[in-house]
Parts: C-alpha cells; structure tokens; sequence
C-alpha cells in the first residue's frame, strides 16, 4: 500500500514538474515563433541577429529575459548579476575563514576544512567575481563605449558565459582542497579526510573557464578592433576601451601555457608521469602556473583603472588630466605585468640572476602605476570641484588603496625582503588591498552609476550606500593593515591556526572582516529594497552617454 | 509590477546559494573508492618493480631467467598504509597497463588504473602510485592480457606481527643484489625495493652490516636516506 502512495506522489510531483517544464517551453517557443516573424518582416533570416540588431540601440535592463537574448547588453548583465552572486559566496567563504581564526588552535574549522574553504574563495573570487565582473562590464559598456557597428557574435559569447558559470559550480563541487595555484603534487595528491579526492573536477572546471575566457577575448578584441562605428577612431576611443583592450590582449597571449599545464596536470590524475615528485618538473608547473597567474592579478585590475578615469570626470567636473599617458600607462602595465611572473618564485631556487631580473621588472612597473596614479591626482588637483558621491568615494578610496598595495609590492619585490615576507599575511595583506581597493571598490561603483539603468529608474538608497562604502573602505583597510603588519613580524598565511603572539594582529583582522561582511549585508539590502520602490529617475547613466546612433547602416550576420 | 521584484529576487538567490555552498564545501566528504587518494605522509613506503610481458609479469628476478621454476606473476605482500611506487619497465614491445581492483579477480567495474597505456618500446619506463590502505586480497593486471598477466596482491594489517613485506613474504621478490636474506629479516618495516637493489630505512645497523656497502658506500647512502626522510623515489 505504501508503495503505491509513493509511486502516486512520485507521479503527481512528476506531472507537476512536467506541466511547469512545458509552460516555460510552451513560452519560450510562441516568443521564437513571435521573433522569427518578426524578422522575416524586417528580411532577416537568422531571428537571433534581428533581436541583436534590434536591442542594440537600447538600454538593457536586468529582468529574466537577459537569459534569452543573445546580444551584449544581455551577456554583460548575465555576468555582472552571476559574478556579484560569487562575491557573496566567496565572500562568505572568506569571513568564514577570517572568523575561523578566533584561538590560535584550529577550533572552527578543522585544517582541512580551511583549505578546502581557503582554495573556493580564492578560486572564485579570482575566476568568478573578478573575471566575471570584467567581463561583464565589458560586455554592457562597450558596446555604447565604442558605438558598435553589428553585434552578431552573441552566439558564442552566450556559449561562453554557460560554460564559465558551469566551470565555477565545478569548482565549488570539487571541493578540492590545493589553493588556487593546484599545485603538483599538493594537487595529485588526496588528504586523509579525503578532500582533494575530486581535484580532477576542479582542474576540469579551470580549463572550461579558460575556455569561455579565450572566447571572450576574442569576441572582445573583435568588437573593439573590428566592430567600432567609423566615428569612434582608436586615437580617441574611450580610455575603457582602450583599457579592456590591453586585458583582453594580456589574457590571450598569458594563458596558453596555464592552460596545457593544466591538460597535463589532469592527464597526471590517471597516470602520473608528466608532474612527479621525483622529478624536478614540479617547479615547471610552477613557471607555467604563474606565467598566467601574474597576468591574472592584473586583468582584474587595468580595467577598473580605465573605469576610474571614465567615472572620475563626471563627478570633477572636468577633463581627464592626460588621455595619451594614461593610455600609455595602462598599455605599459600590459607589457611589463607579462615580464614579472617569477618573483612569485624568488625563494623556489631559481637562482639569483632570474630572481634580481624578475625584481628589476617588478620595479618596473612603479613606472606605469605612478604615471597613472599621479593622472587621477591631478584630474582631481585641477577640478573645479569635486563631488563625493558614492561611487567618487569608491574611487577616491581605491586610489588611497591602491596606493598603499602598490608600496607594500615594491617593498616585496625587493630580493632581500621577500625572502622574510613570502609565505606570510604580508603578502595577502599587499593584494587585498588591491582587490579589496580597486577590484572590488571600482566595480561597486560602477554598480552604482548602473543601478538606475539595471532597474529602469530607480534610485538606490544614498544613505545605505554611504553605510556600505563606509563599511567596506574601513573593515578591508582594517584587516589588511593588521595582516601587513603581522605578516611583517612573522604571521604565516594560508593556515588554520598561528602561535598566539599573533593574536592581537588577528583579532583586528577579524573585526575588519566583520565590519566588511555587515557592510555587504547592507549592500544586498539596498539592492532588494531600492528595486522594490516605483521608477523615480530616468534610466540614463554617465558611462552610457549618449546612445549609437540609429543603426541605419547595421549589417549583421543576418542579414 | 515593471520588474520590481528583481533585487528581491537576486538577494533570495544570494542566501540561499551561501547556504548552500557554505554547506556542501565544509560537509565531510564521502571518501571515494576510486579516487586515487594518496596521502602526503604515508606510514610506510614501498618501490615494487615490474617487468611487463605478455606471457605473465615478471620481477627483476625472474627477467630474462628461463627456469620454469620461477613462476611469473608474483604474489605482492604489503602492509596497509603502504604507498607503493610501481615502476613498470617494457620487455616486449605489445602495449600493456596495468590496473589493480579489490577482490581475488579483474574486477573492470571498480579498479585503480595504476598505470595507464604505456608506449610499447622495449626499456621504456611508467611509475605510478598505488595506496594499499585496507587489509584484503586484491587482484593487480594488465587489462591488455588480463588472462596472462595477472597476480594477487595481499593487503596485510599493520598491527600483524609477522614480519609483512616483499622480501620476505614473497621469495620471488628477493633482490638481485648482494645483501644477504639474514641481514633483511631483522628489518622491522618498509623495505624497499628499486631496481634490484634493496634500500632500508630505519635501521642503520642493518645497513652498516650489509655487504652492499662493498660496492661503495656513495652509491646506496643516498637513496637510503631519502627513503628514510620520507622522501619518495
Ligand atoms: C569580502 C572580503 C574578503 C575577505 C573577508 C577575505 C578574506 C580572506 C582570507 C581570510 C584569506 C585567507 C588568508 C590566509 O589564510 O592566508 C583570503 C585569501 C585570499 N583572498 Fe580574500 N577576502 C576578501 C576578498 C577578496 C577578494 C575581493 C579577492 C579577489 C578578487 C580575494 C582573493 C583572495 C586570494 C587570491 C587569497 C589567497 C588564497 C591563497 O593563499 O591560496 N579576497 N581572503
């Protein structure tokens, strides 16, 4: 008898699933059906490029259809929304981590457990949140940035936005367990408990996200080289033009190698020959890691660069200061980021030549960092007046930030000091200040500027928006200067416990992290119940200015 | 309605997806049978090597040797908590693997591919891992020629106080070398075998009788002490 009523429940939850599965359909096909006419009327063949031509001259906003269309303004706010979802998770992993270290003892978490947790919120909030958000700045800016001529590419550009969503939910099922380097043999090998026993999983999932990357890429540079409207010349295209330009470039000639290690890598799960331990190509991995893992830490980074100077004017009033040079700037970040990837690997035993050649490239790069720090200072110098806004006060903080994470990597390129601070809370102190500052800061802004157009007009809650740059400025300056500074006396990272000398240093860095989560709760609050208020502002936003012109002469892949 | 629910929407998304990724990430983990999970500090270590050859697998002792006296397809005797490194050395020029499942034969829906295909030129050289971590028989093959190649593994439990290891279980495995057997028996654990030779760890005295020295105490030190650092090689 008890059989039956399952069976009877198991079918009317099936039906059920059924009926809703063939409503969505049942929509989804009439609308096809709808757009195929529609583009027959207009002579289109392909109904997908009539639907790009046609949303190209519009303003997107974030609804469930982004889902269906294909066109850029679509895919970018696909991965803004996506890519802000994995900051909240792997920003939970991370307050996870920091609360963790409340006595010296792993008490919270056990060891492995940490590094499962520390290998997800490094992970995703590299490939997931920062890429993610890149990408889909890039996506919904450009095409206004740069006025595209035809937007027919948006086939693989979906394509590549479901895979890199479906690497990021590997990665977190992986569980694995290694650090986001998945270094051989850490990486090969299982840890008691078990983590680790689905690395494979992972490393499938990094290479799907390197896929879906180089597709953007490629479909990116297209855009910008190709696609650009005959108006927009390349020696007046938008400084964020030029910017995701450069990170596009950088990301296509830097992963190559990151990705056949990786192929090797998994090959090395079934039949460990190309990473053994016993041969010295465990340091190879290494170099072919961080021959991508430098360029990866300034993807993030130079785009967000080319969004300051975009927003800055707007809320100074005037021009920015130099256009060349900071065009300048950014491209000479591109070339020197590509030549520094060793000092990741000063104390690996590369010898002294290779670590004094890759310290001198990393002074390098104090060059283009100052030229275009010193190009926001006197933007700012020379306004008339200065708003601060919300987002103005991102920026101005991500400057101060960036700063001080720029001192801190000079300080640790040097041979001599790296050699006491590498392995240390110094060094993850040095980057979050960056990602915390820059990444982080300048993508909530741009969300800001965003938000009315995201929404169709409506305005986001100053006060809590205040509260959360507030929040967020000071918990991340607080814990990363606690990290710095305990790092330089000693404080090892990367471990789920620390000799209770550090304490002090700790406990501030867990108020900061604290401070940061409350500050986020906030942020997600002000988008829930500023959305739920009626439209009471236009859609428009500075980083759009004004719209293509009419696209007369659009010539897509349809018509 | 015009959309207005969408940052409520999104912000449902977020919690629940914390939930459940903070959830699923700290869970024990279920441990795998198939995984090949090596631990990064085993208990003990153990270098087994293998000829491969169509007509059965071959040790270092019976390679080449053609009295029908030695059986090929050696019984291998381990304690559990061995990682042993199998190298595995082409004779034969055919292709061959070699895979390892639980039970006393193949077993082709649950084994470890220890090895996978190797290129078939005569001298050419695969190692791979296996973790012998529960007491049981197991059935280790080549999946090319499973009816000839084939051979029983015996996982023994750490705590038996026989003395559990190749050399002594297994005549067959008894190294080509010059150390004498009596010298091997009063090792406590761990003995291992690479490439005819046998290194032991753990127990200096032992080393310091065996004749091996004889041949020069530069050549034997240093992978002995690797071996005893815990150093695989
Ligand atoms: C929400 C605020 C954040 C908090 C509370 C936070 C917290 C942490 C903590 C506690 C660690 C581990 C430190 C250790 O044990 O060594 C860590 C490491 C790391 N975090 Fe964050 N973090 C935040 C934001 C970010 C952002 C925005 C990024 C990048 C875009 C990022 C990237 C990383 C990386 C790459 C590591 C190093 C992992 C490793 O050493 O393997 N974090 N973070």
């Amino acid at each position: 008898m008890a059989l039956y009523l399952t069976l009877l429940e198991y079918s009317i939850a099936m039906s059920l699933v059924g009926v809703v599965a063939f409503f969505v359909y049942y929509l989804y096909s009439s609308r096809r059906d709808a757009l195929a006419e529609d583009a027959e009327s207009h002579d289109y063949i392909d109904p997908a490029s009539y639907a790009r031509d046609q949303l190209k001259t519009k303003q997107r906003f974030a609804d469930w259809s982004i889902f269906l269309y294909n066109d850029s303004k679509s895919i970018g706010l696909r991965f803004i929304f996506t890519s802000l979802l994995f900051f909240f998770i792997a920003g939970a992993f991370g307050i996870l981590l920091r609360v963790s270290l409340t006595v010296p003892t792993p008490s919270v978490l056990s060891p492995d457990q940490y590094d499962i947790v520390l290998t997800q919120h490094a992970t995703l909030m590299l490939y997931m949140w920062a890429m993610g958000i890149t990408v889909g700045l890039a996506y919904y800016l450009l095409p206004t940035a740069i006025k595209v001529r035809r937007d027919n590419m948006g086939s693989y550009s979906s394509f590549a936005y479901w895979i890199w969503l479906l690497g990021g939910i590997f990665i977190v099922l992986s569980r694995s367990s290694t650090r986001w380097y998945f270094y051989p043999p850490l990486a090969l090998q299982g840890t008691l408990s078990g983590a680790g026993a689905d690395n494979w999983l992972a490393i499938i999932g990094l290479e799907m996200i390197f896929v879906a990357i180089m597709i953007i890429c490629i479909v990116v540079i297209r855009m910008i080289l190709m696609d650009r409207s005959e108006s927009v010349k390349l020696g007046n295209m938008s400084i964020y033009a030029w910017s995701v330009l450069f990170t596009m470039i950088l990301a296509v000639l830097s992963a190559g190698p990151v990705m056949i290690a990786l192929g090797m890598l998994f090959y090395d799960f079934f039949n460990p020959i190309f990473f053994t331990a016993s041969s010295g190509n465990v340091l190879l991995f290494t170099i072919l890691f961080w021959f991508w893992g430098h360029p990866i830490v300034y993807i993030p980074v130079i785009p967000f660069f080319g969004l300051i100077y975009e927003m800055m004017p707007t809320f100074t009033g005037n021009k920015v200061y130099s256009y060349s040079s900071a065009v300048f700037g950014l491209g000479l970040l591109l070339v020197l980021s590509m030549l520094v990837w060793g000092h990741h690997l000063m104390n690996s035993g590369l010898g002294v030549a290779w670590d004094l050649f890759f310290s001198t490239a990393s002074f390098f790069i104090v060059i283009p960092s100052a030229i275009t720090v010193f190009n926001y200072i006197a933007t700012m110098w020379t306004a008339p007046r200065i708003r601060m806004t919300t987002p103005m006060l991102f920026i101005i903080n991500g400057i101060i930030d960036f700063i001080i994470g720029g001192i801190t990597g000079v300080m640790q390129s040097n041979v001599g000091v790296n050699e006491i601070v590498h392995g240390t809370y110094w060094v993850t102190g040095h980057f979050h200040f960056i990602f915390l500052g820059v990444t982080t800061g300048i993508a909530f802004a741009a969300f800001y500027v965003l938000f009315p157009t995201f929404t169709r007009g409506r305005k986001y809650n100053e006060r809590l928006a205040g509260w959360h740059f507030a929040l967020t400025a000071i918990g991340s300056f607080i814990m990363s200067v606690a990290w710095t500074t305990g790092g330089f006396l000693g404080m090892p990272r990367a471990v789920d416990g620390y000799f209770p000398f550090f304490q002090p240093f700790q406990d501030t860095a867990i108020l900061g992290g604290l401070i940061i989560g409350v500050g986020q709760l906030i942020f997600l609050y002000n988008i829930a119940s500023s959305w739920l208020k009626a439209p009471s502002t236009d859609t428009s936003n500075i980083l759009e200015p004004d719209f293509p012109e009419p696209s007369g002469s659009a010539v897509s892949g349809g018509r | 309605m015009n959309g207005s629910k969408g940052g409520v929407a999104f912000a449902v998304i977020v919690v629940l997806s914390i939930a459940v990724a903070v959830g699923f990430v700290i869970s024990p983990q279920p441990t795998s049978v198939l995984s090949q999970v090596i631990p990064p500090n085993p208990a003990y270590t153990n270098s087994t090597t293998l000829y491969a050859n169509a007509a059965g697998w071959d040790t270092p002792t019976q390679y080449g040797n053609t009295n029908a006296a030695i059986p090929v397809n050696p019984t291998l005797n381990y304690t559990a908590g061995t990682v042993v490194t199998f190298t595995v050395i082409e004779t034969d020029s055919l292709p061959h693997n070699l895979y390892i499942a639980k039970g006393t034969s193949e077993n082709l829906a649950a084994y470890y591919s220890v090895i996978g295909a190797i290129n078939p030129i005569p001298g050419s050289k695969y190692t791979g891992e296996w973790y012998a971590q529960t007491p049981g028989v197991y059935t280790y093959w080549c999946q090319v020629h499973p009816t000839t190649m084939v051979g029983t593994i015996n996982v023994l439990p750490a705590n038996s106080t026989s003395i559990s290891n190749n050399v002594v279980k297994s005549t067959e495995l008894a190294p080509v070398g010059v150390h004498s057997p009596a010298i091997q028996l009063s090792i406590s654990h761990a003995v291992n075998i690479q490439d005819g030779f046998s290194a032991i760890s753990h127990n200096s005295l032992v080393l310091n009788n065996c004749p091996c020295f004889a041949d020069g105490p530069g050549i034997n030190w240093i992978p002995i002490e690797q071996i005893a650092t815990g150093i695989r090689i």
